[in-house]
């Protein structure tokens, strides 16, 4: 078995389903060397990991790099190093990762060239006893040494090389995996020379590398390089003597066509698509057909096909995509979800022009959302509503946005520009209660419009470093070319969206993150009399769904704390000191003394002390100093080596995060994760509560930032951030050049406000009947009433209702009757409205219904709109009502996640602390409860689903087998685990030692072989199914055998195994008597075998047979036999002793039914103790 | 024009263009030319590359190395604002303005020209009397500065060369009295209370003796279009006062005056805003 890896998978479940223990606080209490403690951490790291726990993990990484000897071993500094690597990539922060990365692969490059080193030290030691404290495997150290040769070095090697490619593609920059690809195609080579290894074992490895780099060379938008690398692996795998593997070859055929669409070779392109899908189709790979066939679709679409003919064909693949996403496979999930989202692209440019035909605008406005939230279900649910002949009902963020936006302030107007298939669509949408046709536009940036946006954006940056460098003075005024770009842009935009432009009062900005379109200066364009971002408020949003929370009028709804913090980074060696800096924060400090109690100076802090700022709650931080953000990551800087970034700001704390303002350089941009969602500072901190962020888009020059600094804080004291902002740039528009001023975006809501005011106007009512809902009707009663009252379109048969509901959740008990509610009414109101009912509606069921199963069911659908709506004072009332109705009694994984996070919402909601002390109160007591508790959760415990642990709970037998097999491979032995013996040595010892040891030993042995490779699925899941039935009533059924003989068809050995097994289940299932002369027949091929505990066993069925027929010599014969065999075996392994007694016991029964007392007498002599044995445990 | 009534040069002495420091060392590494780059910087004091981002001595130095001169212009006259003086609305005010009893000067300069241009460090006396006037002044102290156009597109390069003297223009339409810089963005913030004459017909005067004393050097940007051509420079400044001004305002009856100055901008003498 792989052992490392094994013991590895078991530290990751130990701590699976328990909770109420603090584990890094038990390591840390080890009474073992640091550096066993150190590998301890890491292994924990690795668990955390792999199971998507990224802050975890970290923090355990964190815990090795305080317990690891100084210097660290090398192979502990590799494994940390990768496992960084990885954490830091998984994260979407290639920058940081790339370091750790090429540090992990110098320390395996090296131990690959010199692995017998690691014999010297003692690390693979530490390494074991750090995985099997407090038990204990010795392990000879040649053992252990080829063990971890094949179980992390040797993949290690290629995880490395695998991450150094991944930060490459985040950093656009294939320079250091270019290297290390020569450096390991030197290394393939003169091993080959040296026989290390044989040529044809050398030369798919060494394809393989060719494909990555032309892999890489593709993402880095280099067709022509990629096309070669492609054709040259495919050249490789083809070589004489190569067995390569036809899935890799068909892979390769379907790149080099890809590669031939890129370069514009379209026609020979779709021919080597069509070629690649049939053969994918007849290899029964689905998702790689459907990419071929997608592919196909973008070259017809270049060669000019009708988007009506295409696009039933594109959304046929992008259904597929969909599919293989919900089926779950990590792998295979990424790579379809990367194709969907270019597949979306296509969708776009095809859709956009049969807008209002084919494709209604509901439609195009949803699937515009889907593709920029990474909806993975939007085309399937799209299809199936239509195929089910009904309209489809989407209520999700965007119906509820589109609601929030009619009851907006007129003349606001979100403008989008999303990417399609070699085009960008400008996408606006007013405010205002017209049908979504007149309140949607969609038109294209024409070529021209783009050049000139390009233009722009490189004259901006050119004339913001000219700034910075002083090469040029900001007070001087925009030269011909830069106020042309302006005015150009203007005039080239599409004729509608400039006419929405010009006539909005606030306009609201989606540009795609990342690239141009994310930097694209719309504040800058100019309509022949000012700059829109002169004349009016411009707010940028980096997705839908942020703009959906931003106008979520539940999300938080804070009291103004008083606490404002002015943070000064360093000025760092080889940047430019920042001579204005302190002269704001002193001047940002004086200011924010006018309207704020407490208002704390920060300077040069730690990254800790900066989180524990944010931490403990503020209405504002400024932030002055150096930053920095580019397509591959994005930094502040507080003082040297102290940076924070995403990972850092983005935690949710127990306050919201503040209104933000970075005077520092382009903290403002945003880039696109993998998954094609946009990351950045100000989304990080509007994620985590901030009702607004003002930071720059390009390099700040530091006298801009300290006028702008204080023009914004100026205004700010009477203005909404979004006026504010404007008067700040008109401030600085007096003096500076429009490249400076322009720099600043706001983000958020533009009526946010430094200081939240104590009279605020009040929410409609769907947000306050929720606000009713979640403090149980101690608040907010009265203003839901008066705003139920005057919305004009509610039916008042509708507003009794919702206060019925209010009631009878917050006094309801169960069993009582829930208030009805008008259904059709419900149907018809705003997606908001009708949300807030069927929220009120599933919160009183779940408190009134009898059965929990149901009441269950309706606070999950609470959840769900919660999820969609993100509505925090909901989640709390969940989370209250689940209390109340008892729900939360016992901690698991998803309660502990709902109540923490329940908990940290209150400091969200501080306008209704009054009106939530009930509910405090009570996720208190749980809270309190659960740490004075030690809680295992069986089934998180036997690793099946809730829904399975209910099924068995319930008396499912399945359910239940289930859970045996899961916990059974837990308790499998260390020995079973570094055995190298295969599954039917482990199976045989089941048979013929009898116990739970074996048992378990033969699941671990099984999963472990899955897991490893050395089984194949499906052969895994025949043995597991095998074992379930094995451990039930009666006999397996023949199918199962059948069908788990035909996955080893041809491999006698596993076939006799299985055989025997069965043989085995019908002896002990007692349901048929199996005929002497098969258990004869058996024994002999079983000692054949070498099956010595099964021979033994069925020795002494023949024995039992003997004795009952009282034919005592020849069952004291087996008797002797079975003994003599299980006495040998016993003193090898000691899970054969039960059986031994089990034997003697039986041969002293032959002997008393004998009568002969010298026989009784030799048995005693010889096997007392182990017939006292037995007869004591039985 | 320029005139040096009142005003005297007591110190003058050039600072490099930050070329200079690579001229210095002309077979430099580039590690080396930044740090040539700046130290020179650092020895200015003044218009030194700031950035508050990733660092800009690269593109400094690429840039220094890669100019060609195309033109040499000037030398111009560069006025750079120093004072406002305003005279309330219908009203009449003078202004003295001198060295503080005691002081080596009264103005301190240190200017440089944009484009990494060179500069000068100055030393000034000042005592004049702007008499009495009805309409508001705008002085600047004008500086001689000469402008090197370059090729390609490379913003063009100021050396300061010197004093030119006081310029002095009065104001038709004073923006900051009118209230025009509020509308076009200014901060406005009162620097004192209401004088409230609107019971009293006959107005009144207000004689105040204000000592201008810097503790740290203001920094400013002057921007100037080189006449007949369309290039823009800026000169960099930081500034330090040593001065009394002595004011005389008559305040006009049947309104009410408050004084008033703009928030971020540096110091200035009061404008009145009247009611």
């Amino acid at each position: 078995m792989p052992l490392f890896n094994e013991l590895l998978h078991r530290v990751a479940q130990a701590s699976r389903g328990i909770y109420g223990v603090n584990t890094e606080d038990q390591v840390s209490k080890w009474n073992r060397p640091p550096a066993v403690r150190a590998w301890r951490a890491w292994a924990e790291a690795y668990a955390a990991f792999e199971r998507g726990d990224l802050s975890e993990a970290s923090s355990w990484l964190n815990a090795v790099e305080t317990w690891a000897p100084q210097p660290a071993g090398d192979i502990l500094r590799g494994e940390v190093a990768l496992l960084w690597a990885r954490i830091m990539n998984a994260a979407d922060e290639p920058r940081r990762a790339l370091p750790y990365a090429q540090e992990a692969w110098k320390c395996w490059f090296t131990l690959a060239g010199n692995a017998l080193t690691v014999l010297a030290g003692d690390e693979l030691t530490s390494l074991l006893e750090a995985l099997t404290f407090p038990e204990h495997l010795d392990l000879a150290k040649q053992k252990l040494f080829m063990d971890w040769l094949g179980d992390r070095a040797s993949p290690n090697l290629h995880y490395t090389a695998q991450q150094v490619f991944e930060a490459c593609r985040g950093l656009h920059d294939g320079g250091p995996a270019l290297e290390l690809s020569e450096q390991w195609r030197a290394w393939y080579r003169k091993t080959a020379q040296t026989g290390g290894l044989p040529a044809v074992r050398l030369v798919p490895l060494e394809a393989m590398l060719v494909r990555d780099v032309a892999n890489l060379h593709d993402e880095l938008g280099d067709p022509k390089a990629a096309l070669d690398g492609f054709i040259e692996a495919r050249a490789l795998l083809s070589s004489p003597g190569v067995n390569a593997d036809e899935s890799e070859l068909r892979q390769l055929d379907f790149n080099i066509g890809n590669q031939q669409a890129k370069i514009g070779q379209h026609k020979s392109a779709i021919a080597a698509f069509e070629r690649v899908a049939k053969a994918f189709d007849e290899a029964g790979e689905a998702e790689p057909a459907m990419r071929a066939r997608h592919a196909a679709l973008v070259s017809r679409w270049n060669l000019g096909e009708s988007p009506k003919k295409l696009l039933p064909r594109l959304e046929k693949v992008l259904r597929g995509y969909e599919s293989v996403i919900q089926e779950g496979d990590e792998r295979r999930s990424e790579a379809a979800g990367q194709n969907l989202h270019r597949g979306n692209q296509l969708w776009l440019s095809l859709a956009s022009r049969i807008l209002g035909e084919d494709v209604t605008w509901e439609r195009f406005l949803h699937q515009v959302f889907a593709s920029r939230e990474a909806n993975t279900r939007a085309h399937t649910v799209w299809h199936e509503a239509v195929s089910h002949r009904r309209a489809p009902e989407v209520i999700d963020q965007i119906s509820v946005l589109l609601a929030r936006l009619s009851h907006e302030k007129a003349g606001l107007l979100v403008l989008s520009l999303e990417s399609a298939v070699g085009e960008v669509l400008a996408v606006t949408l007013v405010s205002g209660r017209m049908p979504l046709s007149q309140r949607i536009v969609v038109e294209r940036l024409s070529p021209e419009c783009l050049e000139t946006l390009q233009n722009l954006i490189g004259q901006r940056r050119e004339a913001t470093l000219a700034i910075a460098s002083r090469a040029m003075a900001a007070s001087v005024e925009p030269g011909a070319e830069f106020t042309g770009a302006c005015s150009t842009l203007w005039q080239t935009l599409p004729p509608q969206t400039r006419q929405r432009l010009d006539e909005a009062s606030i306009a609201y900005f989606l540009p795609e993150p990342g690239g141009a379109l994310d930097e694209s200066p719309l504040e800058l364009v100019f309509d022949g009399q000012s700059y829109l971002g002169l004349r009016k408020p411009v707010v940028r949003t980096a997705s839908w769904s942020q703009m959906a929370r931003a106008l979520a009028p539940n999300r938080t709804d804070r009291l103004a704390c008083g606490r404002f913090a002015v943070v000064r980074g360093a000025d760092m060696p080889g940047l430019s000191p920042l001579l204005l800096a302190d002269d704001e924060v002193s001047a940002v400090e004086a200011t924010a003394r006018q309207s704020f109690a407490d208002v704390q100076r920060q300077l040069e802090p730690t990254a800790e002390e900066f989180g524990a700022l944010v931490a403990r709650g503020l209405d504002v931080l400024h932030f002055t100093g150096h930053s920095y953000a580019d397509d591959a990551g994005e930094y502040l800087v507080l003082r040297e080596e102290e940076l924070v970034g995403v990972p850092e700001l983005g935690v949710r704390h127990s306050q919201p995060a503040p209104v933000s303002i970075f005077c520092s350089c382009l903290v403002g941009l945003h880039r696109p994760t993998r998954a094609g969602l946009a990351r950045g500072i100000a989304s990080a901190l509007l994620d985590s509560g901030a009702p607004a962020v003002v930071a720059a888009m390009v390099p700040l020059p530091d006298q801009v930032g300290h006028d702008f600094a204080l023009a914004l804080h100026f205004h700010a004291r009477t203005r909404p951030l979004g006026e504010a902002v404007q008067a700040a740039r008109v401030t600085l528009a007096r003096r500076f050049h429009p490249a400076t001023w322009g720099c600043f975006a706001l983000f958020g809501r533009h009526d946010a406000r430094l200081a939240t005011p104590a009279d605020l106007p009040l929410a409609r009512w769907p947000a306050l009947l929720v606000r009713c809902l979640a403090t149980r009707g101690a608040a907010w009663r009265k203003e839901l009433e008066a705003a139920l009252s005057e919305d004009a379109e509610l039916a008042p048969l509708l507003s009794s209702q919702a206060l019925a509901l209010v009631d009878c959740h917050a006094a309801g008990e169960c069993g009582a009757e829930v208030p009805q509610l008008d259904e059709a009414a419900v149907s018809s109101s705003a997606a908001d409205a009708r949300l807030a009912l069927e929220a009120a509606r599933a919160l009183a069921n779940a408190v009134c219904m009898a059965d929990d199963a149901r009441a269950r069911s309706e606070l999950s659908r609470a959840l769900l709109i919660h999820e969609i709506t993100d509505d925090n004072y909901l989640l709390v009332a969940v989370v209250d009502t689940a209390i109340r109705r008892g729900m939360l009694l016992v901690q698991d994984e998803s309660s502990t996640r709902l109540v923490d996070r329940a908990h940290h919402l209150l400091g969200w909601l501080t306008r209704s602390t009054a009106g939530l002390a009930a509910v405090r109160e009570s996720l208190d007591q749980v809270r309190n409860r659960w740490s004075n508790t030690l809680t295992m959760q069986v089934g998180e415990l036997a690793g099946v689903s809730p829904e399975e642990f209910a099924a068995a709970d319930a008396g499912d037998r399945n359910a239940m087998k289930e859970m045996v097999w899961n916990l059974k491979t837990r308790e499998a032995s260390m020995d079973a685990l570094a055995s190298t013996s295969p599954w039917m040595e482990w199976l045989y010892r089941l048979m013929g030692a009898d116990g739970d040891g074996p048992m378990s030993d033969f699941c671990g042995v099984v999963d472990a072989a899955a897991r490893s490779g050395r089984l194949k699925p499906a052969q895994a899941e025949a043995l597991r199914t095998l074992f379930k039935r094995f451990i039930g009533p009666g006999e397996i059924e023949p199918e199962h055998v059948q069908a788990a003989l035909e996955q080893f068809a041809g491999q006698r050995a596993e076939v006799a195994a299985i055989r025997h097994f069965q043989l085995y289940d019908r002896i002990t299932s007692q349901e048929h008597e199996v005929p002497a002369a098969e258990l004869l027949q058996a024994r002999t091929q079983a000692t054949a075998a070498g099956a010595l505990g099964l021979a033994a066993f069925l020795s002494l069925q023949l024995g039992g047979r003997e004795l009952a027929a009282r034919n005592t010599v020849a069952a004291r014969a087996h008797a002797e036999d079975a003994l003599q065999i299980l006495l040998a075996l016993a003193t090898k392994d000691a899970a054969y002793t039960p059986r031994t007694n089990l034997c003697a016991a039986f041969l002293y029964n032959v002997a008393q039914a004998s009568g002969s007392s010298a026989f009784q007498a030799k048995v005693l002599h010889d096997h007392r103790a182990r017939i006292e044995a037995y007869f004591a445990e039985h | 024009m320029a005139d040096f009534l009142g005003l005297e040069v007591t110190a003058d002495e050039p600072i490099a263009g930050l070329s200079a420091a690579l001229e210095r060392e002309p077979s430099a590494a580039p590690e080396r030319r930044i740090e040539l780059l700046t130290a020179a910087a650092a020895a200015q004091g003044v218009g030194a590359p700031a950035g508050r981002g990733p660092e800009v001595w690269r593109t400094v130095m690429d840039t220094l190395l890669r100019r060609k001169v195309m033109q040499v212009l000037g030398p111009f006259e560069v006025p750079t604002h120093w004072m406002c003086f305003h005279v309330p609305p219908g009203g009449k005010g003078q202004l003295k303005v001198t060295n503080t009893a005691g002081s080596e000067y009264g103005l301190k300069l240190k200017a440089v020209g944009s484009g990494w241009g060179s500069g000068r460090n100055l030393k000034l006396t000042v005592n004049r009397d702007f008499l009495e006037r009805t309409r508001c002044l705008r002085v600047s102290l004008a500086l001689q500065a000469r402008v090197t156009l370059y090729e390609g597109g490379v913003p063009p390069r100021a050396d300061v060369l010197g004093v030119a003297g006081l310029s002095i223009d009065e104001l038709a339409e004073c923006p900051d009295c009118s209230g025009e810089n509020e509308r076009r963005g200014a901060m406005v913030v009162p620097s004192g209370e209401w004088i409230d004459l609107r019971g009293d017909p006959l107005g009144y005067t207000v004689e105040t003796a204000l000592e201008l004393a810097d503790h740290s050097d203001l920094s400013l940007s002057a921007p100037f279009a080189v006449p007949g051509l369309n290039v823009q420079i800026g000169i960099e400044c930081t500034r330090r006062s040593q001065l009394n001004c002595s004011t005389r305002y008559v305040l006009p009856g049947g309104h009410r005056y408050r004084p008033s100055t703009s928030y971020g901008e540096p110091a200035d003498l009061p404008y009145w805003r009247c009611e």
